[in-house]
């Protein structure tokens, strides 16, 4: 019994969903002034199929510019879009990318990859790590004392 | 070398329309990027222009600063300033800007140099707002020039005793009188003067507070930078001669560079305070540069980019204060949190980077200058270390008095910030503290 009372109001629930007009009509219960004339009721029709014009005219109306054009909306709209997409996808973004991926930039990974290796080498040999004679001492000229003179030397 | 001016010269038929030139900078600016990889220090050559490591970070800096210019300056463009001049001017600057430090020839080097201070000249006294903007201009007019004459000169005796001026062919100089010693004034002067050392520091100040946001921008954003590119330029040169001198401007630049901070404390507009500021981050560089070892040269570099991005984001900021309360006082910028609370993570973002924190570019520059100052020197540590705190103590002082507090009494209400504000700081901060994850794109 309570299941079939059930059944009865889903149906009506839903009959009146699918059956619900595109135009409502609502009817405030504000009333007008007491007189002694007749009242009229003002309904207000609110139509759900345009709303459209009505919200755009609002955004017009209450326009805040995103900073690059204070007249026209549609200039600003367009010009922050293109700076957008040059500035941060191109420029942060894309070039974040490459620079971060870079194969070896200036030899770093090349060059640390020979120093280990070369290292390995004179640790097997017994060699230190860095020859005390890297420039043969015949090659190197330094000027004789009476030329220095007092002159100061800076290292 | 070309495929990147003649863009740019082409840019300059766009001067009317605002947009395509702000696009068009920016797409440069992604050009120059992906043109990073190269494993000869001497890449896109051709037409006696050249990039090595350093001048590849500078002209990228350059047209990345001109593109954040463009965005920061909508008020040039909304009251129609003669904007299409704006935009000339600008981009003439940029090629101007960018010639310099693709040079690779010492004359050519020292024609674009002193050619790009005309554009700034202009900028300054065409778009700048107080009376004062014509000493401001005599000042940087003349401080420049009355020290790049001996430059010039001194470039043509050396073309005369060594028959070449292209910079990568330069024979180090030996010679011990007095002359060689005047020789080396006349040349490393002119740089000193742009950088600026302390002692010929004047003319800084006054022309970054007179100058609209765009001079402010550009000024503190790259022609600094000239003068310490110059001096890594011109000393290889000199290598012999600059070890003897190399004390003098190292003790200036400490104690110049303290007692600019100490200056700093006092300002009371605060163009003025980020400009002091500048002078004392560039005397941080001057002694990395003069000392002239290889972590002074990377720490220089990597400090003066740092620089560039952080001081024009500041300036910026102080701009954007300026347009809506139409001062720059910090007694009625007060309290600014309660009037544009978005802006204060900017401001706080930037202030931060400006005191050299963790992660921004600055703090590596700055450790890197330390070690190098300290490893010449022990005595300096004294210097170093009030340099340091100062810094953090001025930076501080600007963000609490401008952000925190009760706000002055006579301002109403400001729109919080426009997004095209918020972008350009944005694209300055990210840069900036983004960049340290991988600066071997800076070093030397």
């Amino acid at each position: 019994m309570a299941a079939l009372t059930r059944l009865g109001a889903l149906s009506l629930r839903l009959n009146q969903r699918l059956l619900q007009p595109s135009v409502v009509r609502s009817a405030g219960i504000s009333t007008s002034k007491k007189n002694k004339d007749t009242v009229t009721v003002t309904d207000v029709i609110t139509d759900h199929g345009k709303t459209k014009t009505e919200s755009s005219e609002a955004a017009t109306k209450n326009w805040v510019s995103w900073g690059f054009d204070r007249f026209s909306q549609v200039e600003d709209n367009s010009t922050m879009h293109m700076t957008f997409f040059v500035a941060i996808t191109l420029c942060i973004v894309t070039t974040g990318f490459i620079w971060s991926y870079l194969p070896d930039f200036r030899m770093r990974d090349w060059a640390q990859r020979e120093a280990f290796l070369e290292l390995r080498r004179r640790e097997a040999l017994g060699l230190p790590a860095i020859d005390p004679d890297l420039v043969p001492l015949d090659k190197i000229e330094l000027p004789a004392d009476e030329e220095l003179g007092s002159r100061e030397i800076i290292i | 070398m070309l495929k990147f001016i003649l863009p740019l010269i082409l840019l300059m038929k766009f001067n009317k329309e605002w947009k395509v030139s702000q696009v068009g900078l920016f797409f440069l600016s992604f050009l120059i990027s992906v043109n990073c990889y190269h494993n000869f220090f001497l890449f896109n050559s051709g037409f006696s222009l050249g990039m090595d490591y350093i001048s590849y970070i500078m002209i990228l800096l350059s047209v990345w600063i001109v593109s954040l210019i463009l965005i920061s300056s909508q008020k040039i463009k909304n009251l129609n300033n003669f904007s299409s001049s704006f935009i000339s001017t600008n981009i003439f600057l940029l090629l101007f800007l960018m010639l310099t430090f693709s040079s690779m020839d010492y004359l050519m080097f020292y024609i674009s140099f002193e050619a790009s201070l005309i554009p700034t000249l202009i900028l300054i006294l065409g778009w700048g707002y107080q009376p004062e903007r014509i000493q401001a201009g005599i000042y940087m007019l003349f401080y420049t020039l009355a020290f790049s004459l001996p430059l010039l000169v001194s470039l043509l005796i050396y073309y005369f005793l060594t028959g070449s001026l292209v910079i990568s062919l330069g024979v180090p100089l030996e010679g011990e009188n007095y002359l060689y010693k005047f020789w080396y004034m006349s040349t490393v002067l002119a740089f000193l003067v742009k950088l600026p050392m302390f002692m010929f520091h004047l003319w800084l100040p006054k022309a970054h507070v007179e100058a609209p946001i765009a001079g402010s921008m550009i000024l503190a954003g790259v022609l600094l930078k000239l003068g310490g590119y110059g001096l890594i330029r011109v000393l290889i040169m000199f290598q012999e001669m600059n070890k003897s001198f190399c004390w003098f401007w190292v003790s200036l630049g400490i104690v110049g560079g303290v007692y600019i901070s100490l200056m700093c404390m006092r300002q009371v507009d605060m163009k003025s305070l980020i400009a002091y500021s500048s002078v004392v981050h560039m005397s941080l560089v001057l002694c990395g540069i003069m000392i002239f070892s290889l972590w002074g040269l990377a720490g220089s570099v990597i400090l003066m980019v740092g620089h560039g991005l952080c001081s024009s984001g500041l300036f910026c900021l102080a701009n954007m204060v300026y347009e809506r309360t139409g001062s720059r006082s910090l007694m009625v910028n007060k309290g600014l949190l309660a009037f544009m609370p978005s802006m204060g993570l900017w401001w706080f973002l930037l202030s931060v980077s400006n005191m050299a924190s963790p992660p921004s570019l600055n703090l590596m520059g700055e450790i890197m200058l330390i070690l190098t100052v300290l490893s010449w020197s022990k005595i300096s540590i004294l210097g170093i270390s009030l340099l340091s705190f100062f810094s953090a103590a001025y930076t501080l002082y600007m963000y609490s008095l401008s952000q925190h507090g009760i706000f002055y009494n006579s301002l109403y209400s400001c729109c919080s910030g426009k997004v095209s504000e918020y972008l350009s700081l944005f694209l300055h901060w990210l840069p900036l503290n983004a960049m340290i994850m991988n600066s071997t794109l800076l070093m030397i």
